[in-house]
């Protein structure tokens, strides 16, 4: 693309130096942080004339990424998470560390504690090549710390695993995390990035399923203000295996996450149910891209954006049948409310199929609360606002009374009416 | 007899929709106990009636008065006319998905109670009361953690209809075509929801196209709608006589 | 008439051929024919010899310029061969040396194809690009025609003898709606257009009949880079049929039209396309690439363009007739039934750009893909801010037939403000065993069984058709869909 800025414009290879946080000690992880750094000044940025980009306007993001790195402090710990749920795992990433109180289980390890380098190079190293993105490209410039957790066969686990990412104020954080299911295994993780003020995060996530495993994961990113939140989602699904995700996103300055699927096994299947709530003038991008590359697969996409003020909506999925996949199903969904005449939403909902044993469908809305459902609320006794209120909630239900983890529900169902200021 | 005390009274009405005037110069009075019936063909404003005493945004009133409890209920939003006891039975009742009917019909009683000054209904007393009424009405219990007539049928959204009407304990039921598309067992139903309402106090107007809903609902009053006004009045028999031989006998006069 | 026995010494016919150049030159048809290549000198050859006034001159060298200055689009979806624009003769009259003399030097299959469409046998000529008989059988059709619209006022002309009686209309419109900026093809059109059709309805007027090319003796050969202007002034209407529902024979490889509308306060235009060029053999060689772009502009209040199109030949098709909607309470509608076979590609859709107040729109797709062939939706719709209470409604549906083709759709959907309402739906899935099994059982054959579906599958768009197109159109896609089974 002739006019997008090249990286190199904005930094200098000697920047690199300044970032005060990244590790010093270890040599062949700033290794890792140095060549990353060095590939990103050759990338250009991108701008609206890239597809993918088009309604997300990353520069912004990429410069304060940057600026935040330079100025990247080590502050004392202090934060509330209020609430607790007492059997589940805590584990907090702060000052680009991990760390939890009490023991962590045997399939949770952090990079800082492991003895066994070769090991997390070896995943920092696959998880770089599999997802060669812009945000994968700069997480791994501040990459310090990194989290692994590893079931084994036939291992379930019913506790939650809470990883609450805290930024704080003038600070880039780069969390990292990579999940392996082995056979007949499950897991459920609860990704939390707390509200924060000010800040830049760029979460990555690479995960893998072998046979017959399930995940559920659930990410929840709070109101950040003058803030940006990016991520990258990278999903291997094997045989007969399930990934539900669900998602509540309540905008960033710039809030962009990118979540690429391979339904790679037969019969593997991806549940996505997400929720994206921005107000003010804040954002929220998703960006899906779905690939049906085996037999008997299914994906359901259902995403449903309330936007308040003068926020802006994205959403760009792009789901791919293969030729071989047959008996594939896929279901894309996108349904928008725009509660004021400043929102805005972009929609794209594309299906790319190579195979006729399908049944897919994508839809998508945008509008206003129905005046129909208002009058016949009223008409029961209950004032205008509370109608409304009524109508926003039983719109974003659809979603939260998929989750079938009660105290994820109620979880999410709290932040939901606290993003959009309903007691 | 007593001197029978006022309930409803409509005078001299005009009430459009669009451009379009539907309503024309019709007068009405409805006294506290009765039920009066309103028939007439398809476009004769029935609904519309319906919506302008409900208040419906679509619906401008463009001469007269409406009188409700000596209240110019023409100034009233459309919850406080709910509040003071008016409940429209809609002909097409709303489907509201993700919004369960629990918590919609507690909401509503409690608008009710806080306009009225009283307090919040007890949760035990209203999970009672609605199971009771629910039973009543032959809907299953877990349809009221359902959405508001989400996936319903049509008898089972009339059937709602009349659930809300009992749980509200309106003064003026207004029921639009409440008995269209019901069989045989429904319009059982939903009829002795209605008889079990009816009292001294409280009164309704049931617009229908049939007689047969009548014969459940024996209506002290029966009038004739045609193009915006009432065109004959009389009492259960003239219900009967439309059954026979039709509108036209009155319409083509 | 027999058109097997056809004559060239049929005087008749000779006056008709005078009558091609009466509107063109008067020089010998061999040396019409420009040399291959493209630069501003062929521009002026192709101006000077359409005797066009200066202004158009410009405009064409303007847009040459900026061509040149272009580079070729490259879709994701669409797979072409290299187009070498300088191998193409940008100017050539009608090829009656090389056209075939009667029917028994067409190619049989053509017209066996005929035969099941039940093409009456004089119009086949004309189709299969015998250069005599059908238009001989049209003139008095054509005259009777045209005496009618000049009653009412209506200009129907082809695009040169409108620039010659009408280059006020022409100044004021061409160009308006598609600048040569508009995209690559646009700008190629621009600068060597050769001819097309030009229609302007005036206020108030409701044009007596269907407008179809079908008609305009002249129309025949038009060339590749064809352009249609259509102005409806206030309060007029106008629907126009372009094509018709047998394969013509053409020799031109590429396909760069451009087509018009300008619709004012009350006026409404409903323009129909059945396409149905040559898609290639089975194999997936020759075939027409067919670029067109097609735009109209809602300028007006209250105003209504409805595109409806059978898109059923051409080996690459890449098309999106669209609607700028500006005037407020302006209505915009796409019909589409996009049927690609074999190795057939079709990239096609629509833009509805929603800037007056009140607006709406109305996207119906349905795309069929069979064999190897691939067949692609891709729409906008945006909702400006301004534009209050607007709506929009889309449906795309595909149907797969086996499993080596591919079936896409590319929705992009913008909404600004809270007052309008959008949806969008879309489906893709293979004919249904159910509705197959079903008809196969009550003794109809596969391949009939599959057209029935299919055209239970277009109903909506088929409906849109004027009532005799809509029975071509069926027997059509029924035709283009042999061999698809098995």
């Amino acid at each position: 693309m002739a006019n997008e800025r090249i990286i190199k414009e904005l930094m200098n290879p000697n920047d690199l130096d300044s970032f005060s946080s990244i590790n010093q000690e270890n040599a062949w992880l700033n290794g890792y942080n140095k060549e990353s750094y060095l590939k990103l000044l050759e990338r250009p940025i991108p701008s609206n004339k890239n597809e993918e980009w088009r309604y997300t306007k990353i520069s912004e993001a990429v410069n304060q990424f940057f600026l935040k790195a330079k100025g990247n402090k080590t502050l004392p710990y202090e934060f509330n998470d209020d609430e607790s749920f007492d059997d589940d795992i805590r584990i907090y990433f702060y000052n680009g560390t991990y760390f939890h109180q009490g023991e962590l289980p045997a399939y949770i390890t952090t990079l800082k504690i492991s003895q066994d380098h070769p090991y997390f190079e070896s995943k920092i190293y696959d998880g770089n090549k599999s997802n060669d993105c812009l945000i994968n490209a700069l997480n791994t410039v501040l990459l310090t710390d990194m989290l692994s957790i590893e079931t084994k066969s036939n291992q379930k686990i019913d506790k939650m695993i809470r990883i609450i990412n805290l930024s704080h104020k003038d600070s880039a954080l780069c969390p990292r995390i990579s999940v392996n299911l082995a056979k007949n295994s499950s897991i459920k993780i609860f990704e939390h990035h707390q509200s924060s003020e000010s800040s830049v995060l760029n979460s990555n996530i690479d995960i893998q399923l072998e046979e017959n495993s399930t995940l559920d994961y659930f990410r929840l990113i709070e109101k950040q203000t003058q803030s940006h939140d990016l991520s990258s989602q990278k999903i291997n699904i094997g045989e007969n295996s399930r990934v539900n995700l669900f998602c509540l996103d309540s905008g960033a300055d710039t809030s962009r996450s990118n979540i690429d699927v391979e339904l790679d096994g037969d019969n593997s299947a991806i549940n996505i149910n997400a929720l994206f709530t921005p107000s003010e003038a804040l954002h929220s991008g998703n960006q899906l891209k779905i690939n049906h590359n085996a037999k008997g697969t299914k994906s359901s996409l259902d995403f449903r954006g309330i936007l308040d003020d003068s926020s802006a909506g994205v959403f760009f999925g792009k789901v791919k049948v293969h030729k071989n996949s047959s008996q594939t199903t896929a279901n894309m969904s996108n349904q928008n409310l725009l509660l004021s005449d400043y929102a805005k939403i972009s929609t794209k909902p594309i299906l790319e199929i190579y195979n006729d044993d399908v049944e897919c469908s994508h839809s998508a809305t945008s509008g206003n609360l129905d005046d129909e459902k208002i009058f016949y609320i009223k008409s029961r006794g209950i004032d205008e606002e509370s109608a409304k209120k009524f109508l926003v909630q039983s719109f974003a239900a659809k979603i939260i009374n998929k989750i079938t983890h009660a105290n994820m529900r109620e979880t999410f169902n709290n932040h939901l009416l606290k993003s959009l200021k309903i007691n | 007899m007593s001197a029978k005390k006022t309930l409803l009274s409509i005078e001299n009405l005009d009430a459009s929709i669009g451009d379009k005037n539907i309503i024309k110069n019709l007068n009405l009075k409805i006294h506290y106990g009765e039920t009066h019936a309103i028939m007439g063909p398809n476009g004769s404003g029935k609904s519309t009636l319906a919506k302008a005493l409900a208040g419906h945004p679509d619906c401008k009133i463009t001469k007269g008065t409406i009188h409700f409890k000596n209240i110019d209920l023409l100034t009233l939003p459309v919850e406080e006319r709910s509040n003071e006891g008016l409940f429209l039975g809609f002909q097409y009742p709303i489907e509201i998905p993700g919004l369960s009917n629990s918590v919609f019909l507690k909401a509503a009683i409690n608008a009710k109670n806080k306009y009225q000054k009283l307090n919040d209904v007890s949760a035990t007393d209203f999970i009672k009361e609605l199971k009771q009424k629910a039973d009543m009405m032959g809907i299953n219990q877990s349809f009221l953690s359902r959405g508001v007539n989400e996936g319903y049928s049509g008898g089972e959204k009339k059937r709602n209809e009349i659930l809300q009407m009992l749980m509200l304990k309106p003064t003026l039921s207004v029921l639009d075509e409440t008995d269209s598309g019901l069989d045989i067992d429904s319009m059982k139903i939903v009829s002795k929801g209605i008889n079990s309402m009816l009292g001294e106090d409280t009164s309704s107007i049931v617009i229908t196209h049939y007689e047969r809903l009548l014969k459940y609902i024996k209506p002290d009053v029966v009038h004739v709608f045609h193009n915006g006004r009432i065109i004959k009045s009389g009492d259960y028999m003239l219900a009967r006589e439309l059954e026979e031989k039709g509108y036209e006998w009155l319409t083509n006069e | 008439m027999d058109p097997d026995n056809n004559q060239v010494s049929n005087p008749e016919i000779d006056n008709l051929i005078e009558k091609n150049y009466e509107y063109g030159f008067t020089t010998d048809i061999e040396s019409e024919t420009i040399a291959p290549g493209l630069n501003e000198d062929v521009i002026r050859l192709i101006s000077k010899k359409k005797g066009e006034p200066q202004f158009l001159l410009d405009w064409r060298l303007k847009a040459f310029r900026h061509w040149s200055k272009l580079k070729e689009p490259a879709w994701g979806q669409l797979n072409i061969e290299k187009i070498n624009y300088q191998d193409i003769s940008y100017f050539s009259a009608p090829k009656l040396e090389n056209a075939p003399k009667s029917l028994d030097e067409v190619d049989p299959k053509l017209l066996e194809t005929y035969d099941k469409l039940g093409i009456p046998l004089h119009e086949r000529a004309k189709l299969a690009g015998v250069a005599v008989d059908a238009v001989f059988d049209s003139v008095s059709v054509a005259t009777t025609f045209k005496k009618k619209l000049l009653e009412a006022g209506v200009i129907f002309s082809s695009f040169s003898e409108a620039v010659k009686d009408h280059p006020e209309l022409i100044k004021k419109y061409l160009g308006k709606v598609v600048p040569y900026r508009d995209n690559y093809f646009a700008a190629l059109n621009a600068a060597v257009f050769t001819d097309g059709s030009f229609v302007y309805i005036p206020k108030g007027v409701r044009c007596p009949m269907e407008l179809s090319t079908y008609f305009r003796i002249n129309e025949a050969n038009t060339g590749q880079f064809e352009r249609t202007l259509i102005v409806a002034d206030e309060g007029s209407h106008v629907s126009y049929l372009e094509g018709c529902t047998a394969p013509m024979r053409d020799e031109n490889q590429l396909h760069a039209a451009v087509v018009e509308l300008v619709a004012l306060d009350d006026a409404e235009i409903k323009y129909s396309t059945v396409q149905n060029w040559y898609p290639g053999d089975e194999e997936g060689k020759g075939g027409i690439y067919n670029f067109v772009t097609k735009r109209g502009d809602c300028r007006g209040k209250n105003s209504k363009i409805s595109w409806t199109q059978i898109e059923t030949g051409s080996s690459v098709t890449w098309k999106y007739p669209s609607c700028l909607l500006r005037g407020d309470n302006s209505i915009g509608e796409f019909y589409s039934i996009a049927l690609s076979n074999h190795h057939q590609q079709a990239d096609t859709g629509t833009k509805m750009i929603h800037l007056g107040k009140n607006t709406k729109s109305k996207i119906i797709s349905k795309g069929i893909s069979a064999k190897k062939a691939q067949n692609t939706y891709r729409g906008l719709v945006t909702i400006a801010k301004n534009a209050n209470h607007s709506r929009n409604y889309t449906q795309c549906d595909s149907l797969l037939i086996g499993d080596k083709c591919g079936a896409h759709t590319f929705p992009s959907i913008g909404v600004n403000n809270s007052s309008s309402i959008l949806e969008h739906e879309a489906t893709t899935s293979k004919i249904s065993d159910d509705q197959l099994f079903y008809c196969i059982q009550r003794g109809i054959n596969e391949e009939d069984a599959i057209g029935l579906i299919i055209s239970g599958f277009c109903k909506e768009v088929l409906n849109e058709l004027p009532m005799e197109f809509a029975v071509e159109a069926r027997a059509l896609l029924q035709v283009n869909l042999e061999g698809a089974v098995g």
